[in-house]
């Protein structure tokens, strides 16, 4: 917040707002384009946006910064103008706090991205568009406080796992100041002098009480802290990436990692999804949904997809991780069962996931970066306005030799990260840690293997092509 | 190589067309291909075109006839394999 310019512009109330404007107006030019522009993928605004943009410049955001998509979430504009309207009268039932729900619905984008081919579809996508901007009003203009970013939203689930890695994060600057605080303004927000049950600034709808926030999970950089709080000892800080998975102390809103069953799920659908997402891309995904359709008489893709899901986000992690924990437990001596052991180093596996979806998401983008040029082009000439002038179809992005460079140094990096972290949490172990870090580097580097051995497989695209 | 053969409705050739061959994946941000047609015989034409990936693709000819007519048929072709 001390930056020059950015900091400034952050500090202003109206940030959010302003940043959330452009964003929503574009999500509206991609609903148009993809419900009345051209069928054809690489032709519309749409699919093109939403699946090399916004993808690319997401991960590389989180990389480089942390989670300010969440701060510019559009979805959140509209549910800010509603509620002007329409006060949330309910809570969320208790049954439903937790990420179970936004596991299930991360898991379901996942299977009807390849199901219905949502990347081919300029159609679907902006059905999809429309159906996240649908939800969250239902959501949060029945239920008080931030439930559909908390609990719900697959994009911001994956916002808040991936900016664990972040190299920002919103806390506070010296806890002295908090210790002497006696409004608690950061989470019950800031109060009319003349009377306490006005609020005139937000404080956290998402339970995270600032002097005992840890980490970036489940912090959507909202920046309603820093504006409530009366000593302006709330800001954006720079830390090192990844240091709040080597810990596991009691976090505000969150809880312990190591007993949050939900949490680890969703660690494990973020890092396995991550390499079947991908898997999804390449020429032997075909021969296998072949094969198994073949063996097992399957005529129709979602079946032989439910199985290849099952596989791959149920199966493989239970043995790969429960074989890791089984062995951390009885060769590493470790004095936690077999179960707490497997949610305590999921965590590990953090880094390299993100580092696979960045691999990935940044392919796309970079081979792709100029290709919004022409398609915008087209769609403002196709609206009888052909002020930018013909479509340049021919402009792509950079040449995939130099992006695979790219792709294999996140990889790196990748495994690095998780690296780190295993060996971190494996010397509190106290009889061999040494052993139970070569375990669970074995479980990094097997999927570090993977990742590259699926990043060198040639990619085949196949998908609708007319009338999506 | 891709070719197209132009016919009238009385099934005569159509010769002295222009012919831009383009192809596209499914997938946005991939880059589209090219291709000039020639008149190899009347009313046949072929164009260069490389399918830089396998997968399916979608060829439109982007055609302007002599009379200044233009069309856009679009040819699906699925499975392109890598060699």
């Amino acid at each position: 917040m001390q930056v020059p310019v950015v900091g400034r512009f952050l500090s202003w109330h109206h940030a959010r707002t302003v940043l959330q404007i452009p964003l929503f107006l574009i999500s509206i030019a991609m609903v148009l384009h993809g419900l009345l522009g051209p069928s054809l993928a690489p032709k519309n605004l749409a699919t093109t946006l939403s699946w090399v943009h916004f993808r690319g410049v997401l991960v590389l955001v989180l990389l480089c910064a942390g989670n300010f998509f969440c701060l510019a979430c559009p979805f959140m504009l509209v549910r800010e103008g509603a509620r002007r309207f329409l006060k949330p009268q309910f809570n969320l039932p208790r049954i439903l706090r937790n990420k179970w729900l936004s596991v299930a619905l991360f898991v379901v984008i996942l299977f009807v991205y390849e199901l219905f081919d949502l990347w081919s579809s300029p159609w679907w996508t902006a059905w999809l568009i429309v159906g996240y901007f649908a939800t969250a009003l239902v959501v949060d203009g029945l239920f008080k406080h931030a439930p559909f970013c908390k609990f719900v939203c697959p994009i911001g689930q994956f916002n808040f796992v991936a900016s664990t890695v972040s190299p920002l994060e919103v806390k506070i600057r010296n806890h002295d100041v908090c210790a002497s605080c006696s409004t608690k303004d950061c989470i019950r927000g800031r109060r009319e002098p003349a009377s306490q049950l006005v609020v005139i600034q937000r404080g956290c709808e998402l339970a995270l009480y600032q002097p005992r926030k840890v980490g970036n999970l489940d912090c959507t950089f909202c920046l309603d802290c820093v504006y409530a709080c009366p000593h302006d000892n709330v800001g954006i800080l720079s830390r090192l990436p990844a240091s709040e998975l080597m810990i596991d102390p009691m976090r505000s809103g969150v809880g312990y990692f190591s007993r949050r069953k939900d949490l680890a799920a969703l660690v494990i659908v973020f890092t396995f999804g991550a390499l079947l997402n991908a898997f999804g891309m390449v020429s032997p995904i075909y021969a296998v949904e072949n094969r198994l359709a073949q063996v097992l008489h399957l005529q129709h893709e979602a079946p032989v997809l439910g199985l290849l899901f099952s596989w791959f986000l149920v199966i493989e992690p239970m043995l790969l991780l429960g074989l890791a924990a089984w062995l951390t437990r009885v060769w590493g001596k470790s004095s936690l069962a077999v179960l707490p052991l497997l949610v305590r180093y999921t965590y590990t596996l953090v880094p390299l996931g993100f580092a696979i979806w960045l691999a990935h998401y940044s392919f796309h983008f970079l081979t792709g970066l100029y290709t919004f040029i022409p398609v915008t082009q087209s769609a403002i000439a196709s609206l009888g306005w052909p002020i930018l002038g013909e479509p340049l179809w021919t402009l792509t992005g950079l040449p995939v030799a130099a992006v695979h460079v790219f792709e294999f140094g996140f990889l790196g990096l990748g495994l690095i990260g998780s690296l780190l972290v295993s060996y971190r949490l494996s010397q509190a172990e106290l009889v061999h840690p040494w052993r139970v870090f070569g375990l669970w580097a074995a479980v990094s580097l097997l999927l570090w293997l993977a990742a590259l051995w699926l990043m060198a497989q040639p990619m085949e695209m196949r998908g609708m092509i007319l009338g999506g | 190589m891709v070719r197209l053969e132009l016919r009238d409705l009385s099934g005569q050739p159509l010769s002295g067309a222009h012919i831009l061959v383009e192809g596209n994946m499914t997938h946005p941000g991939m880059k589209p291909e090219f291709g000039e047609a020639k008149e190899v015989e009347p009313g046949r034409y072929q164009a260069p075109l490389e399918f830089t990936m396998a997968g399916d693709w979608l060829l439109i000819y982007h055609v302007t006839l002599q009379s200044g007519e233009k069309l856009e048929p679009q040819v699906e072709v699925k499975g392109v394999r890598a060699n």
